[in-house]
């Protein structure tokens, strides 16, 4: 009896141990097809796999979600193989499919898309494809902001990606969906031009009987107007609408000059109309490119947003509609009192103002080195003196149709004196731009323009820690020192090469004395 | 009326005393806990997961609770001949299909109404959050889907045997889940010139009931306002309260005139 | 006043896949007395459930019709005052005795004070009352068989109908159900029974019907029907020598032999006489002489056995 138990217990042992390797063995064999893959197929209709899924979609997508981040996190340096890509694709498609409405997969989907898998625009696809299904959605605005940022910084398509980040606050420009009349038109241009999204085509009209009116299906709720014209000056003009289409017209007194203009709070308008136009061009013409009409923001979207799709006219080269946007931003910052955000403003718009000059000086240096073998002085008052930049401006005005409009309307617009166009913004404070001669690594020279500004300010950035260390030594031994050299001896003092350089190229020197600080005779 | 409270309240203890209900509370349990565990997985979309896998489960176990216990509640009665002394004691026979039904309603209820709460209550746990009213709507509408399979449970349980009702009604089910998909279709296949197809597709979806109406999951996670449903809240369980009344009119025909062997 | 009255009841069934026609029963008359123990045999597949579903309204009849308590089959059966126990009862399982009680009272439509009173006395009166909160998953047959016969009284009705009552019971039980069903008798209830023990048959009835394939044999009382079968004289003799038996064989119908005293079967009375007086006559003694019946069995196995 107890034999047999024996033997049967033994047995068992015995069939366990074989199972147990066969396992292994299996397990071993098996890995080649390990499951990673198999649970990526599904099917590549995401209909079916909606209708498939029973009515459990929501369940279904949050699985796919958790097996893509397993997927990404596991794959991520391979994920552009074509091996891996298609999968990873489908997983994302048949994510959305099943949830349309699930942000967060859409900006997952479009950063693998983009930064794992290296395909901008399956990125940008995508990331619109989930915007356009979830307008209704305030959140979602994240999604067009990513596209748009996608399609700055790597597509360097400026154009669109202002056009992104706009839609990101505002939606979609409504003076589309108008019908659009104007009266007083000159020969030749349409009203169809005022709406038609080109800011460089243009509807002339006589001032005195120019009105422009645009009607909606449906009444819509407007937070934001924007007029563009390419007159010479500003004009000026009434703004009014309807409510509905049997509502009494009534006047937005706010609304008067061309720019953007928002409407807080939004209004409810099934018309408007642009009627009467005022201007200062002797010939009594208005010529207006542009009329945008946008829904009320989306307050999710941050304000930065806003300003990255006016760098975008920067960065595309468009220099006015940039400039004149800062300008708008620190007037209305100034008149609100906020100084801080005027400061930041006046800022940008001298950065902006000498970067477009800059670029401009350095072709007429390279024009007049080309030339003369030798580069102009410091204050490059020579490029004006022998007509470099005027050659500069020629031959640029000739290349760009659009260049007197968008650049030389901007720089003439304070002064006509294009030698002070060229070298001073603030004529307040009027600081030129200067030619600065380095040698590089190799001992060759090199050279770059600065704004005088910027060298003004490092200047006073070292003034400011000699006199500190001035100070520091003072209270630590009883006495200024005799010279700055001095101060070098000092422990606590981090002396680095130039710290005793003025980068205006004069002298810092030390009244021993008082223990003032100064810099004298400045080369720049 | 009495008489089918009686006979209801009679159905609801067998099916509580059986153990494949707390079987199935149990895996229902197990599911809840599964997306806790999944839920910490998912980079954030703990809310979703936890909501979306949760209503799952409570509707998938619901109909299982309901598919399990129902098909053997009028089947077992017939074979059993426990129906003998009932009809002897002179209940009729629409008064014994209603009574059946309401039973077994009431179990299929009462296990997605504890489901429900420890859903709620494991929201409360994880995520701080109140049960929100879109949640409740979701519960609420599930119920109605709930009647309409447990109508359908009795209905088929009444003239076949129990494996062959559970295949029907999963079936009915599966086909009811698909049947907007389905409408969808066969309008295409109309485009297509797939006229009779079209129609059969067609046929199915007044047929079978429409059970996608009572699946409000993405309202639920996306907190849409269920308001938006509008007068929806009114219609959806009014066809589910008719289609449920059709089908039990359809098992009392069946049963009267037959003799019980 | 007949309280249950059956006429030309008829049912057929289509059976099997070809649906050959089967008839369970055809042309069945039978009248009930009120008060009376009316006993339903036959043996097994004659008609006799089948009979009491059609009553019951569980199964419908291909025709003719009966009435219970004046009501006809088509009309609103008094159900309080019918009570039924089936033949190889399942009831559910689940509930306890008390509990089982209580759902058919319900379903009797008697208020929750009432139907707990008569469930608990009921119990009693059927020997459960130890029994009434153990589940009937786990009563022995004898019990269910009781709790059966106490649903059937819940309602306290005129008129029961017992299919089986005695099936599964022991010795005792059986002796129980029948004291209880003559005391039911007494409280003046009717009740229709069937039953295959015959010898509880033939101790309680006041009438019977024999039911064979469908077709109703014979219907009376029990003394009707035992009379007018075969009736035998038995004789008990001693002392009686080998010559005398043969001699008997001539009027002698069986022939006995136990420990001595010889037991001789004559068809009737003639013939006893003349047995007796020739075994006199040769100086035998006469223990016993007396008549005798035949058993309902014999008579039943004769008349049914003979219609195979």
């Amino acid at each position: 009896m107890k034999n047999k138990k024996a033997i049967s217990l033994f047995l068992v042992v015995v069939l366990c141990a074989v199972f147990g390797g066969l396992q292994t063995l299996i397990l071993g064999k098996r890995a080649h097809y390990r499951v990673e893959e198999k649970i990526l197929m599904l099917s590549n209709r995401p209909k079916i796999t909606r209708m498939l899924s029973l009515g459990f979609e929501g369940a279904l997508c949050d699985l796919l979600w958790v097996r893509a981040i397993q997927y990404f996190g596991g794959n991520f340096s391979t994920l552009d193989k074509p091996e891996k890509k298609p999968g990873m694709v489908n997983l994302f498609r048949n994510m959305v499919g099943l949830d349309p409405q699930f942000l967060d997969a859409y900006k997952f989907g479009g950063f693998v898309f983009n930064e794992a898998m290296r395909d901008k625009n399956l990125a940008m696809e995508f990331l619109l494809e989930g915007a356009d299904k979830n307008i209704s959605n305030p959140l979602a605005w994240r999604l067009r902001f990513d596209a748009g940022f996608i399609a700055f910084y790597q597509l360097k398509d400026f154009a669109v990606a202002k056009q992104l980040f706009m839609q990101t606050i505002y939606g979609d420009d409504l003076a589309h969906e108008a019908q659009v009349k104007a009266e007083g038109l000159q020969e030749g241009f349409f009203a169809d031009s005022i709406v038609d999204g080109d800011p460089y085509s243009e509807a002339k009209m006589d001032a005195p009987s120019a009105s422009i009116s645009l009607a909606f299906k449906r009444p819509k709720a407007i937070g934001r107007v924007n007029l563009q014209t390419r007159s010479a000056d500003e004009p000026s003009f009434q703004l009014s609408y309807s409510a509905n289409n049997s509502a009494a017209p009534q006047v937005i007194p706010s609304v008067t000059t061309p720019g953007f203009s928002d409407l807080a709070p939004p209004i409810t308008l099934q018309s408007m109309l642009f009627n009467p136009f005022k201007t200062a061009d002797p010939n009594g013409i208005v010529s207006v490119s542009e009329i945008e009409v946008y829904g009320p923001p989306n307050k999710e979207v941050p304000t930065y947003v806003e300003r990255m799709a006016i760098e975008m006219d920067r960065n595309a080269g468009r220099f006015r509609a940039s400039f004149e946007q800062y300008y708008r931003y620190w007037d209305e910052a100034r008149k609100k009192g906020d100084m801080v955000s005027a400061d930041l403003a006046w800022q940008k718009l001298t950065a902006i103002y000498s970067a477009k000059c800059i670029e401009l000086l350095e072709e007429a240096v390279k024009l007049y080195k080309e030339k003369e073998s030798v580069l102009p002085s410091t204050h490059m008052h020579e490029l004006f003196d022998k007509g470099y930049i005027q050659e500069v401006l020629r031959k640029k005005n000739a290349e760009d149709p659009n260049f007197d409009a968008d650049v030389m309307s901007v720089l003439t617009a304070r002064t006509k004196n294009i030698g002070e166009i060229l070298t001073t913004f603030d004529l307040q404070n009027p600081q030129p731009h200067i030619l600065i001669v380095t040698k590089n690594a190799e001992g060759n020279e090199d050279w770059r323009i600065i704004p005088r500004t910027d060298l003004m300010n490092d200047q006073y950035i070292k003034l400011e820690t000699l006199q500190k260390a001035v100070n520091k030594y003072k209270d630590e031994h009883g006495t200024y020192p005799k010279q700055l050299s001095d101060l070098s001896r000092e422990s606590w003092f981090s002396s680095s090469a130039d710290a005793f350089e003025d980068p205006l190229g004069g002298e810092f020197f030390l009244d021993p004395l008082t223990g003032k600080v100064g810099a004298r005779n400045p080369k720049y | 009326m009495n008489k089918i409270f009686a006979i209801a309240l009679n159905t609801y203890k067998e099916a509580v005393r059986n153990k494949v209900f707390y079987l199935i509370l149990l895996f229902a349990l197990i599911l809840l806990g599964v997306s806790l565990i999944l839920a910490s997985l998912a980079l954030g979309q703990d809310d979703r997961i936890i909501k979306h896998i949760g209503l799952m489960a409570i509707n998938i176990f619901g109909l299982m609770l309901s598919m399990f216990v129902g098909v053997n509640v009028v089947y077992e009665e017939l074979d059993k001949r426990t129906i003998y002394t009932i009809i002897a004691s002179g209940v009729t026979r629409t008064q014994f299909i209603l009574g059946k039904f309401l039973g077994l309603f009431i179990t299929v209820t009462t296990n997605i109404v504890i489901m429900g709460g420890l859903l709620c209550l494991l929201l409360w746990i994880w995520k701080d959050a109140n049960p929100s009213p879109s949640l409740i709507m979701a519960i609420f509408l599930m119920l109605f889907e709930m009647m309409i399979v447990t109508a359908l449970v009795v209905l088929f349980s009444s003239f076949s045997t129990p494996v062959l009702s559970a295949v029907l009604t999963f079936m009915c089910w599966i086909i009811g889940r698909m049947s907007e998909d389905l409408w969808e279709w066969s309008i295409r296949l109309i485009d297509q010139g797939a006229k009779g197809v079209a129609y059969l597709l067609r046929g199915l979806y007044f047929f079978l009931p429409n059970l996608a109406i009572y699946n409000v999951q993405n309202q639920v996670v996306h907190h849409e306002d269920i308001g938006s449903l509008g007068y929806a809240i009114f219609i959806y369980p009014l066809a589910g309260i008719v289609y449920t009344a059709l089908l039990l009119w359809i098992a009392t025909v069946s049963f009267s005139g037959r003799d019980f062997k | 006043m007949s309280i249950l009255r059956i006429q030309n009841l008829t049912k057929e069934y289509a059976t099997g896949f070809w649906g050959r026609r089967h008839r369970a029963l055809s042309g069945l008359n039978l009248e009930v007395e009120e008060g009376e123990i009316f006993g339903f045999l036959g043996p097994n597949g004659a008609g006799k459930t089948t009979t009491i579903k059609i009553l019951l309204r569980i199964i419908f009849p291909t025709s003719g019709t009966a009435w219970l308590l004046d009501k006809e089959l088509g009309e609103a059966p008094e159900v309080h005052k019918i009570g039924y126990m089936p033949e190889n009862p399942y009831f559910y399982r689940f509930l306890n005795g008390m509990e089982f009680l209580l759902f058919y009272a319900r379903l009797a439509g008697m208020s929750r004070e009432d139907a707990r009173k008569k469930a608990a006395r009921l119990l009693d009166i059927v020997g459960l009352k130890q029994s009434a909160k153990v589940r009937i998953s786990d009563y022995s047959k004898g019990m269910v068989t009781r709790v059966g016969l106490a649903q059937a009284l819940i309602t306290e009705p005129s008129l029961l109908l017992l299919d089986e009552p005695m099936s599964g019971l022991d010795p005792i039980g059986r002796m129980e159900m029948r004291d209880l069903i003559m005391e039911l008798k007494e409280q003046k209830k009717t009740i229709f029974f069937c039953s295959h023990i015959l010898a509880d048959v033939e101790m309680l009835c006041d009438r019977i019907a024999i039911l064979n394939r469908g077709v109703l044999v014979k219907q009376g009382t029990v003394q009707e029907i035992l009379a007018a079968g075969k009736s035998s004289y038995k004789i008990s003799l001693d002392g009686v020598t080998a010559q005398t038996v043969e001699r008997f064989s001539q009027f002698v119908a069986k022939y006995d032999e136990f420990g001595g005293i010889v037991h001789l079967t004559t068809e009737n009375q003639e013939q006893a006489q003349k047995a007796a007086e020739f075994a006199l006559s040769q100086g035998a003694r006469v223990l016993e002489m007396r008549p005798e019946h035949g058993t309902l069995e014999d008579y039943f196995v004769r008349e049914v056995g003979n219609r195979e």
